[in-house]
């Protein structure tokens, strides 16, 4: 514990921050152990060494080659965000494309609707009723799973090892030439 | 501590696109940043290419710095981290605190009798970034950050996102590991115990 104080004091005394007890204690210290004078002697070498040190002049080119890389940075990200642009124009006038028959079909839909209270009353209740019809299914399919894996709980794990085997199987499936296609091989 | 008046208003005005500005903190930091670098990778060419790093870096993220802060020493905290991350991707084989080295011991002292001052001057740089690069990435920022810019323990701190408590540990151990590794016969013969000697 001594030992770790008196480091301490020696880093402190580094730093200049050591009080005038603090300096007559590691004084006498180092004056009782030549072993810690050394170590001192150490590190006010390293001290001294690193006070002393020379500060690296950048090289006459670094300021044009920093302002030539962020010029071809600057360059490359408009040429990105351009691109990017360009193909989320195209993007967004294609799905247009693809969902113009639906939009004009629910619009027509829609309108006829609107145009009639009793049409668009039965068009709520249709709309309803197939949304209860789901719930209802996605409901009995969770309780059909979990009367199944309370009753058998490895069939959880085979159900769940099923998948994989499952995906490998309709992977090769789409591996395999139909019969319409030629035999690349022949 | 604020940043110069003129170094916000060239911050101001890349901000706004003018690249002159920025050229113009380049020029004024520079040599802080090379200096910063090449003392953290040991190496001339790293160290440019760390500094252009560092300068596209801050230019990119201009709109974050707050002008509270020196503008120097956030510039210096983005070179400092990126040479720490640097040398963690390196994946050479650095000499940790609790390593022992593989090279011959370290003298601080040139056996030439009377060596030119370029000459000296190389070696004692060279002698400094040998026991350097013996540190890991954070005990050596800390002592470059202290030593060459003369930091006080709360500026590294904020530099390192760290504690004051953390950098005055990590300081305590790197001058303690590079005073194990100076050549401890060559110490020995020059011991001399300067307090008792200013006293």
């Amino acid at each position: 514990m001594a030992n770790e104080r008196h480091r301490r004091l020696m880093q402190e005394a580094l730093d200049q921050d050591l009080s005038p007890e603090n300096q007559q204690e590691l004084m006498r210290r180092l004056d009782q152990e030549p072993d810690a004078a050394a170590q001192y002697s150490r590190l006010r070498r390293v001290d001294d060494m690193l006070r002393s040190a020379p500060f690296e002049q950048a090289p006459a080119r670094l300021a044009l080659s920093i302002m030539a890389r962020l010029a071809e940075e600057l360059k490359a990200r408009e040429q990105l965000l351009r691109t990017s642009g360009l193909a989320l124009a195209v993007a967004l006038a294609l799905v247009t494309l693809v969902m113009l028959p639906l939009l004009a079909a629910a619009a027509w839909l829609f309108l006829s609707a609107v145009g009639s209270a009793s049409a668009l009353a039965a068009l709520i209740q249709q709309v309803a009723g197939m949304l209860a019809l789901l719930a209802g299914a996605l409901d009995a399919f969770v309780q059909g799973a979990q009367s199944l894996i309370a009753d058998s709980p490895q069939s959880a794990a085979l159900l769940l090892a099923l998948i994989p085997a499952a995906i490998y199987w309709l992977m090769r499936r789409r591996g395999e030439p139909t019969s319409d296609e030629p035999d690349s091989g022949a | 501590m604020m940043s110069d008046p003129t170094v916000l208003e060239w911050v101001q005005a890349a901000l706004n696109g003018d690249q002159d500005a920025f050229a113009e903190i380049v020029h004024a930091y520079q040599d802080a940043v090379y200096n910063l670098c090449y003392r953290m990778l040991g190496e001339r060419g790293d160290a440019e290419d760390a500094a252009q790093e560092a300068f596209l870096r801050a230019y990119l993220n201009l709109k974050r710095y707050d002008t509270a802060r020196s503008f120097k020493t956030w510039l210096l905290s983005i070179a400092s981290n990126y040479c720490i991350d640097r040398l963690r991707r390196r994946r050479l084989s650095w000499l940790s605190l609790d390593d022992e080295p593989t090279e011959t011991s370290l003298s601080l002292a040139s056996d030439d009798p009377e060596p030119e001052p370029l000459t000296l001057r190389r070696e004692h740089s060279a002698a400094i970034q040998a026991l350097l690069n013996t540190l890991s990435p954070d005990y050596r920022a800390v002592v470059i950050l202290r030593y060459w810019y003369d930091y006080s323990y709360a500026e590294i701190a904020d530099i390192m996102d760290t504690t004051e408590s953390a950098v005055k540990s990590r300081l305590f151990r790197a001058r303690q590991a590079l005073a194990d590794r100076i050549d401890p016969q060559r110490a020995a013969a020059s011991s001399i115990n300067p307090l008792l000697e200013t006293t």
